[in-house]
């Protein structure tokens, strides 16, 4: 039988890969990998909650997580925008060499 | 579906999102990072059709696993070819096992939190199919959140556009 601990803890280790993919890769891309497994683990926690919720017809859930997933195609499109001017203006994408706001 | 079935699937399936997940941490190589994502997400993408959410498990399929990896892995292939010798891949000021150890504390806070904590859940599970049902929230109760979010995706598209864009001669 499914239980619902397992997919908060599943979630909650989606949801410490990606804060770990953030905090020690500085390679913007690969952190932008991190922020999108943690943006995953939100998703699959609305999911899970909806299934097990007492509600007759539980899909509010399965509304915000398709809500979340269109709020991560667009922060994916525009975070690889800036990745690529970012690449532009400073030839790397290493996060500890972009120190400059105006190049 | 038997009971021995879904439980093969669930546990198969976290398997795959734990190790994928832990390989986008770990591995150094940026495809082989990018193809763990992919495996993670279409893993999840699965655990979604196990938990009923079908429609949503299509969606997380076509958006993420057909667009935005196509988008990362792009994004790779356009950024890392000059300086591939000199990637760093940790930080001077911050040593890597103090991010790990911040993540892994979150972890055990969440675990015990969630072992914990008590939630009132219905006994008999049922699953038709959800497409329907969310199509009609979408255009009913979440009709302003609907409508917001494709306004956003029209600036998300315009903006990336902008962002990328080559500089035009004349252009301050």
């Amino acid at each position: 039988m499914l239980k619902l601990e397992n997919f908060l803890l599943l979630s909650a280790v989606l949801f410490s890969a990606g804060l770990a993919c953030v905090l020690i890769r500085r390679n913007i891309i690969q952190m932008l990998m991190g922020v999108e497994l943690i943006l995953n683990s939100a998703a699959l926690n609305f999911v899970a909650f909806a299934y097990f919720t007492p509600e007759k017809i539980p899909l509010s859930g399965h509304v915000f997580s398709v809500f979340i997933i269109v709020l991560a195609a667009a922060e994916a499109a525009v975070a690889l925008a800036l990745v690529l001017a970012v690449f532009r203006m400073f030839g790397t994408v290493d996060i500890e060499s972009v120190k400059d706001l105006k190049g | 579906m038997s009971e021995m079935f879904i439980n093969l699937a669930f546990w198969t399936l976290a398997t795959l999102v734990f190790v994928s997940s832990i390989l986008v941490v770990v591995q150094k190589n940026l495809i082989h990072a990018a193809i763990g994502l992919f495996v993670s997400l279409a893993s999840v993408a699965g655990l979604y059709i196990l938990l009923g959410a079908d429609f949503v498990g299509m969606a997380q399929l076509l958006v993420y696993a057909g667009g935005v990896l196509v988008l990362i892995i792009f994004g790779v292939f356009l950024t890392s070819r000059i300086y591939q010798a000199e990637v760093k891949l940790t930080g001077e000021r911050h040593p890597s096992w103090l991010g790990g150890a911040i993540a892994l504390g979150i972890f055990i806070t969440l675990y015990s939190v969630i072992s914990k904590a008590r939630f009132p859940l219905k006994e008999e599970f049922s699953r038709p199919s959800t497409t329907e049902a969310i199509g009609e929230l979408f255009l009913t109760k979440y009709l302003l959140p609907f409508e917001m979010i494709s306004i956003l995706l029209v600036f998300a598209m315009i903006g990336a556009v902008i962002l990328v864009r080559k500089e035009v001669r004349g252009d301050s």
